[in-house]
């Protein structure tokens, strides 16, 4: 049985992702949940081939990229704050998100994440083709996929 | 105080109004649909929970796929179409029992209902809409569940076609 009392809400900075983030914020307002909201910055593909001296070498592009990480999570941790909603913020590198995120749930012993979808075009740009996949199948927690509303219609809230 | 005019009060009143709905429930009715596998089952059980927690109320589906005089499917294995619906609907019965059971065992209001359709994951959104549900919660495969495939078909389907939230469990 889950109490659903700690909700990972993996962000990428998108809309997609705030659409996740503020129903994620909703539901734990309501239900009395923290939030704890990752941001995973992937390296760029050349430093794919020496992430061994990444970790030890930070260059420019890798301070650029936890800058991203970091403003992604703080936009989480705001629209918690704005409702009173506890939250725990973590940036991490990894070439997988996917698994930056099943070891997460783990960690912060979370369980239930919240995501986004475009849904043809699949979940945010965070989490592409097998990855969504790999948090889909692998997670011990359920989640909760969101839809953003059409921008040319109209949908009731969530 | 109360009489501000102007739309900017009123609709700061809805939207507070509306906060303070969504404050008491976010997800209002769940459709919990079954294929009657191991995960659905498992589904299910959280499914119940989830919607006791909620305050939430559930309606248990499920799709039977239609008659077919040659089929693979041994369910669909029948002398006549009459004895293929008397046969179908009596298994959606039976699996549907199910999601009332733990309903029921949760105290969660719970309506059941079944399609016959080829489609499954058409039926589910559409039923989904027919019910005036809010949130679809499915198991993250189903009963064809083939080794490799991660993720099961219908619901990767239903999470590709769905405007509603999907909750997904493994």
């Amino acid at each position: 049985m889950y109490s659903y009392k700690r909700i990972l809400v993996p962000t990428d900075g998108s809309d997609v992702s705030a659409f996740a983030e503020q129903a994620a914020v909703d539901f734990a307002r309501a239900h009395g949940s923290e939030i704890v909201t990752l941001s995973v910055a992937k390296p760029y593909p050349a430093y794919a081939a020496a992430e061994a001296s990444m970790a030890v070498d930070p260059g420019l592009d890798d301070q650029a990229l936890r800058d991203w990480a970091e403003r992604n999570v703080r936009r989480v941790a705001a629209a918690a704050a704005a409702a009173g909603v506890p939250c725990t913020t973590l940036t991490v590198f990894s070439h997988s998100a996917s698994d930056a995120i099943l070891d997460a749930v783990t960690e912060q012993q979370c369980d239930l994440i919240f995501m986004g979808s475009h849904g043809r075009r699949g979940l945010s740009r965070l989490l592409a083709g097998s990855e969504t996949q790999n948090v889909l199948a692998y997670a011990q927690v359920p989640v909760m996929v969101m839809r953003p509303p059409d921008k040319s219609g109209h949908r009731p809230r969530p | 105080m109360n009489e501000v005019q102007g739309t900017n009060a009123s609709q700061a009143s809805q939207a507070s109004e509306a906060s303070q709905t969504s404050r008491r429930n976010i997800f209002e009715r769940i459709l919990v649909p079954t294929d009657g596998s191991e995960a659905s089952q498992r589904a299910i059980l959280a499914g119940a929970d989830f919607a006791r927690e909620l305050g939430a109320e559930i309606v248990g589906f499920i799709a039977t796929p239609e008659f077919r005089v040659l089929s693979a499917n041994p369910d669909v294995l029948a002398d006549t179409p009459e004895q293929y619906a008397v046969g179908s609907s009596e298994r959606a019965e039976r699996l549907l029992a199910d999601i009332g059971q733990a309903a029921r065992a949760a105290g969660v209001p719970c309506r059941l209902e079944h399609a016959v359709s080829d489609n499954p994951h058409e039926a589910i959104i559409d039923a989904a809409g027919r019910f005036n549900c809010d949130l679809i919660l499915m198991a993250s495969h189903g009963r064809h569940g083939i080794a490799g495939l991660l993720l099961g078909s219908e619901t990767q389907k239903v999470l590709v076609h769905s405007k509603l939230p999907v909750l997904v469990h493994r």
